[in-house]
């Protein structure tokens, strides 16, 4: 019962010289302070992500080919981007191609988009959505952002010695074989490992939060659907991490002791490894995405000012894709299983598209009639309808037993999981981030030039991907190094798109670089919200708020409720509502 | 099994701009072309329902923004019945997805009795077929640096491959046919397919060949393929299996079944050794050897039997039979020295007494060193 | 077990630490800090769980593709031992729990006893492992006091001892050690290195929580002797507790499974 009444001052504020504040933000446990360190070190991890994908699709511009002399001898090769120029072999050149897209794969899953958005914005939102002063275990949030870092480390480390060749997915044997000698293998696995021990202390840690410490009056369903995403995908990461920690681990003793579990040669099973592995990993998809879909949710509410059209069927739909998320991990197994399990899986994954294919009809339902304000978060919440459904819609002929023994393993499924996971969850984030950047930081960005940014990487994302699809029906593998020489105008096209997004990206930096040095001062509630957040300052104080809150009225009852520091000239509110609602 | 016919209607909407530009052009096979149609539908479902949506948003957007003073009029947060509707009429969509995909799926999996069986092997990196009669094939073509083997199919016969793999994870896989296989080493997979004869839209055909020419003394397959008729398809290493994933390719070449049979017969250990021991060389070895003296990843066969090689721990040794053998049953034996990075292949179980033969008649064939006079002459 | 009090009354100069507890900032009450974080503790031996359960998976598949493997393997494990660890485990769970119970009721030296007995009934587990079992099966160094030992009468090896005579070398014996296969001279089934694989991963994971739980246990002990734990406040140890009854337990299923059933 103590902390509030003294009216600390902004988080942001500085505690002295500039060593004390390095040490007072390493040792901080306050969930705003780790959920902005989380921010830093997540995008970083996307820019070295980015850039290998940039790298990726460099080299892809043209395909592998032999230079011949007059005699018709070969005497070097043209198409490589990181092959030495006197080589014959294609070994350099393709080695380095397939580091790097396990490189880019495995940064942008393990180190950016499972952690992205409950460990960043979610740290930060989520108490002051709830009405907390903190997370439940605030000690052990800033463990889990040094673990997270420590895994980054291991990760960076057996790049260093040489770097990963076996894709995201590690399948054995070749993991557990592959040219690259064990020590960096075993690094990146163990890597891998240790950030599904921040992620699982994360979710645990917001499950705790969201049943003990809602403030007085927030009933279950009287949560914003932000929390509801975050609290399901939290599930899974509790319930869902612990099979790669353990298959991760059996893989790193296979390499070291050479024991038989996964490699063939040794007695064990490779398929084995794959359901494994998939049982962590097909969840952990809706680990990346239903977070994604909690911001979205806020975005419509907040931006159209209305309430979220079937807020119940949202929030069960959020539950019910995590419990179905755990029972069609097969599918991504069609052409190594047998029919029957095949058969099942296929029958299952058409159930995961029905709640998703619920909250999109919601969140389209919530702009009828709304009030929508076009301005970045919202523009980010139309452009996350376009493509996430662009993304969910491919998964059904991948889902489609005989058009997934085409599809599999083609740019088709790489073009999908882009969409989905960039075009779903990163766009969210993004939009996230400048829903709450003036709350975060305390300060107005430049509204104009983040749109504009926002169309570059909607057209630059668009082009990148959309022609993958092209690529991978009409027979394009991933993972390729080199191609068929008719292929070459989409890969074109395809890294042009790449550029653009490049552009994008750092046209948005630049937009938030500039906010933080030469913003104004932010409104306490600039959009005009009702979740709690809006309550405190912009940016909060120390504890949050200087009174505990007492929840009155629900997250979106726009048509009864007033937002708080409700200034007439914003937010007109209907007379009724004025009479009705008193306080703010 | 649905054929196209009992729909031709709605197929006829798969065979035109929509299959060129997603596919290509039409499967090569008639489970092939059922996928297809799959497809197609499916592509059609998710354009409808997007651009329904969209058209929805957008007009939303437009019509409900925000203005400026002015209160958004009360409007419902939820409906039942609709949401009902919603939920169900997609599910619906949904089920026949299942069930259509399903049955397709049990199409291209189950190979009818009667079909052909041939062993397919999958190793790093390359594809390698034993016919029937346990040859193989003679002929290769070139992707970019590699020499990858060409293996002939019958049309309208039914192919079942027997696959294995000798390393890690590979996956067979033709676009053309629509049919993608993961090969698991230690366990046996199978694929089959039944391909569309040569038509006039994708046909090539062979170079005339005759018997009496030296090359027709010498190739009695190229004889039987002379003049007829082909369609190639690419096959693709689907599974990604190291630095040379994306070579890992070959050709399939369907012809006629009588051309087939001819070919096959043909292909029968050819009689000449030298002969034998060189199209071995081409199919198997040339991705890591050269017979010509210059450098590649393994060692050059020019003038290697009979010479004295030196090994990585500095010792010396003759070329001779012993020591080939061992070097192509169990390469990591004895290494040369200067090749101790690179790693062969152990060729062991796939290659048999007269390909061996054929292997060291050939290598003496292009050494200096070999004793000539043991050439058999008769 | 009675709950903690919210509040606490004793003044602040003569308390003890227990009694001066002040819960975190941002918990309402003391109570809820403590069901907080039990349910907390709860989730995350949910994971504890999972993350065995794929060992077990990889059991019962293994199991049912290489059943004469499976019977083989586990007959080469002798259940006597198993079962007196599995002995020690039981009654080092039930002094866990009393000292839980003397901490409650405020005699906190029985408390600091009992917790002394868990930890080194836990140590005495990871010996026996190490001495009785992995030593064996690695080098073909036998544990004089080993009941396995007689067993192999005939093939002890005279005056090739090892570690002060303690112990004795068993002529073809000792499997390689992890690294080489497993390859057993006297294995029949091809796939028994796989048989091989799941017992040293799941008996070394399991060790490896021993030894876990072990620290935890000298941490609470080392608390409990400053005073800290008290009547209304103890979650230190009941977490311990939880920590070390699913140790327990996880031993409770490898048991029967690696031992008993052929
Ligand atoms: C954010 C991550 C994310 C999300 C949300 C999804 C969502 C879905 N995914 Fe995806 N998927 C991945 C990430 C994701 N996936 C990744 C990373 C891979 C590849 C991994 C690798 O191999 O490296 C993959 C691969 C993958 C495969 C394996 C392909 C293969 O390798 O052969 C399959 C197969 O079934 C599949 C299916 C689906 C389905 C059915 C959904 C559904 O949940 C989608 C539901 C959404 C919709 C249906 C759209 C929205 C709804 C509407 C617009 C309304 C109208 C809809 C209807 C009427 C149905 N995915
Ligand atoms: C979150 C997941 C994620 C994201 C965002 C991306 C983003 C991109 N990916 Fe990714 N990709 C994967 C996950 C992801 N990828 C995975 C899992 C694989 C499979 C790997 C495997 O097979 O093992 C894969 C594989 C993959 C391939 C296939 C390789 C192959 O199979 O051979 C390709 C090829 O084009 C590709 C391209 C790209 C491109 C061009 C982007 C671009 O969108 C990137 C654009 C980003 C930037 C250019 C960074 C710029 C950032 C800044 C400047 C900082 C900005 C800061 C703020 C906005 C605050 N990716
Ligand atoms: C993957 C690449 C690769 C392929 C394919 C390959 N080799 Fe080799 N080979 C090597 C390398 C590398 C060496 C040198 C290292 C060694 O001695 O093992 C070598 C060495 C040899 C030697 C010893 C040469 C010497 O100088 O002493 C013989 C003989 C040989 N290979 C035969 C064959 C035959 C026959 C085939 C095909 C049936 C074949 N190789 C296919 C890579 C390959
Ligand atoms: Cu073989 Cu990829
Ligand atoms: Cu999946």
């Amino acid at each position: 019962m103590s902390g509030y009444g003294h009216h600390g001052g902004s988080y942001l504020e500085s505690k002295g010289s500039f060593w004390t504040n390095v040490v007072d933000w390493a040792t901080t446990v306050d969930h705003k302070k780790i959920g902005v360190m989380y921010l830093f070190a997540i995008m970083t991890m996307f820019f070295f992500g980015g850039m290998a994908a940039i790298a990726v699709r460099l080299e892809l511009l043209e395909p592998v080919r032999p230079i011949q002399d007059a005699a018709g001898a070969i005497v070097g090769v043209k198409g490589q981007l990181f092959g030495s120029s006197d080589a014959v072999s294609l070994e350099a050149g393709n080695n380095m191609y397939n580091v790097l897209f396990t490189l880019h794969g495995a940064i942008m899953v393990f180190m950016v988009i499972v952690p992205s958005v409950p460990a960043s914005i979610g740290n930060f939102v989520l108490p002051l959505m709830l009405g907390a002063k903190d997370v439940a275990f605030p000690k052990l949030n800033l463990l889990s952002w040094y673990i997270y870092v420590v895994g980054s480390i291991f990760a960076v480390c057996s790049i260093i010695l040489g770097g990963v060749d076996t894709g995201w997915t590690f399948y054995t044997p070749y993991s557990s074989s592959s040219w690259l000698g064990q020590p960096k293998v075993v690094l990146m696995v163990l890597a891998a490992f240790i950030l599904g021990f921040s992620s699982i202390l994360t979710g645990l840690n917001f499950v705790v939060t969201v049943h003990k410490l809602r403030a007085p009056g927030m009933g279950w369903f009287d949560m914003p659907l932000f929390v509801w995403g975050i609290y399901s995908s939290a599930i899974i990461q509790v319930l869902a991490t612990p099979v790669i920690g353990i298959t991760l681990l059996l893989l790193a003793f296979e390499r070291f002791t050479r024991i038989g579990i996964f490699d063939p040669a040794l007695g064990g099973d490779p398929v084995l490894f794959q359901h494994f592995f998939w049982f962590y990993s097909h969840p952990v998809v809706y680990v990346m995405i239903l977070p994604g879909m909690a911001i979205i949710s806020e975005l419509i509410g907040v931006h159209a000012h209305k309430k979220i059209f079937g807020y119940k069927a949202v929030a069960f739909a959020s539950l019910g894709i995590a419990g179905v998320s755990f029972i069609v991990w097969g599918h991504h197994m069609f052409t190594s299983m047998s029919e029957t399990a095949s058969m099942i899986f296929s029958g299952l994954t058409f159930l995961v598209a029905i709640p998703t294919a619920v909250k999109v009809f919601n969140w389209i339902a919530t702009l009828y009639k709304g009030s929508i304000s076009i301005n970045a978060p919202m523009l980010y919440a139309l452009i996350f309808l376009f493509t996430f459904s662009i993304g969910g819609l491919t998964g059904l002929p991948l889902g489609t037993l005989s058009t997934d023994l085409h599809l599999h393993d083609t740019y088709f499924v790489v073009a999908h999981f882009h969409y989905v996971m960039m075009g779903g969850t990163i766009m969210a984030i993004i939009g996230g981030i400048h829903h709450w950047w003036p709350k975060m930081f305390g300060k107005t960005y430049n509204e104009k030039q983040a749109m504009i940014a926002a169309v570059i990487v909607f057209i630059g994302f668009n082009v990148t991907f959309f022609t993958q699809f092209f690529m991978g029906t009409r027979g394009m593998p991933r993972r390729y190094a080199s191609y068929v020489d008719e292929m070459q105008i989409w890969h074109h096209i395809s890294t042009g798109g790449s550029l653009i997004l490049l552009v994008g990206f750092l046209w948005h930096l630049f937009v938030l670089v500039q906010s933080l040095v030469a913003g104004r001062k932010a409104e306490k509630n600039p959009w005009g919200g009702l979740t709690l957040e809006w309550l405190a300052d912009s940016p909060p104080e120390e504890h949050n708020f200087p009174h505990e809150p007492l929840v009155t009225h629900g997250p979106y009852d726009y048509e009864s409720a007033v937002p708080y520091h409700w200034d007439p000239k914003d937010y007109p509110v209907p007379a009724e509502n004025l009479k009705a609602a008193g306080a703010h | 099994m649905h054929t196209p016919s009992d729909m031709t209607p709605l197929f006829s909407l798969a065979d035109g701009f929509w299959t060129r530009t997603w596919l290509r052009h039409p499967a090569s096979t008639e489970v092939g072309r059922e996928t297809d149609f799959m497809f197609i539908w499916l592509w059609w479902f998710c354009v409808i329902w997007f651009v329904g949506l969209m058209i929805l948003m957008v007009i939303f957007v437009i019509k409900y923004r925000r203005k400026p003073g002015t209160i958004a009029p009360p409007s419902s947060s939820h409906n039942t019945p609709l949401e009902i509707v919603w939920t169900v009429i997609p599910s619906l969509f949904l089920v026949w997805i299942f069930f259509k995909g399903f049955y397709g799926y049990i199409d291209k999996i189950v190979a009818p009795g009667h079909a052909i069986d041939m062993n397919l092997t999958a190793f790093k990196w390359g594809w390698q077929i034993n016919y029937p009669n346990g040859s193989e094939t003679p002929t290769t073509g070139r992707v970019g640096f590699r020499e990858i083997p060409v293996f002939y199919m019958p049309a309208k016969t039914p192919v079942r491959l027997k696959m294995q793999s000798k390393d890690v994870l590979h996956a067979f896989w033709v676009p053309d046919f629509r049919i993608k296989q993961d090969v698991v080493p230690n366990r046996l997979m199978t694929v089959w397919f039944e391909a569309d004869g040569p038509n006039e839209k994708t046909t090539t055909r062979h170079e005339v060949v005759s018997k009496d020419s030296p090359e027709g003394k010498k190739r009695p397959d190229l004889v039987a393929l002379s003049g007829a008729a082909y369609t190639e398809h690419l096959v693709f290493c689907a599974e990604y299996c190291g630095t040379e994933h994306s070579e890992m390719a070959a050709f399939i070449r369907v012809v006629e079944p009588s051309v087939y049979e001819a070919w096959h017969t043909a292909i029968g250990t050819p009689s000449d050794p030298i002969e034998l021991g060189k199209r071995l060389f081409k199919t198997k070895c040339a991705s890591c050897h050269t017979d010509d003296g210059s450098s590649s990843t393994g060692p050059t066969w020019k003038d290697l039997y009979g010479k004295t090689e030196t090994l990585k721990d500095g010792s010396q040794v003759l070329v001779d039979d012993a020591y080939i053998l061992e070097s192509i049953f169990e390469p990591g034996a004895k290494i040369v020295k200067g090749y101790e990075k690179q790693n062969m292949t152990s060729f062991r179980g796939l290659l048999n007494p007269s390909q061996v033969q054929g292997i060291l008649e050939y290598m003496k064939s292009i050494s200096v060193h070999a004793p000539k006079s043991e050439t058999p002459t008769q | 077990m009675s709950t903690p009090h919210a509040t606490n009354a004793a003044s602040p100069t003569t308390a003890a630490r227990w009694q001066r507890y002040v819960h975190g900032h941002h918990w309402r009450t003391q109570a809820e800090e403590f069901d907080g974080c039990k349910l907390g503790f709860w989730l995350f031996l949910a994971t504890e769980v999972l993350l065995f359960g794929g060992i077990f998976c990889g059991y019962a598949i293994f199991r049912v593709l290489y059943p004469t493997a499976w019977a083989e393997g586990s007959s080469a494990l002798d259940w006597k031992i198993g079962a007196f660890n599995t002995a020690v485990l039981l009654v080092s769970s039930y002094t866990m729990a009393m000292s839980i119970y003397c901490i409650q009721t405020n005699k906190i030296s029985r408390a600091r006893w009992n917790l002394a007995v868990t930890f080194l009934l836990g140590l005495a587990f990871v010996i026996l492992k190490l001495a009785l079992e992995y030593t064996p099966k690695w080098s073909g160094y036998f544990f004089v006091l080993d009941p396995a030992l007689h067993h192999h009468e005939s093939m002890i090896v005279e005056g090739k001892t090892a570690f002060f005579g303690l112990f004795q070398f068993v002529e073809g014996y000792g499997g390689k050690r992890p690294g080489m296969l497993f390859t057993y001279p006297f294995a029949v089934d091809p796939q028994v290195p796989v048989w091989w694989a799941i017992y040293y991963c799941g008996t070394a994971i399991h060790a490896a929580h021993v030894l876990i739980g072990m620290t935890l246990i000298a941490r609470v002990w080392h608390l409990a002797g400053k005073g800290v734990y008290g009547p209304t406040y103890y979650a230190g140890v009941e977490i311990t507790g939880l920590y070390w009854h699913l140790v327990d337990l996880i031993w409770i299923f490898l048991f029967p499974l690696l031992y008993l059933i052929h």
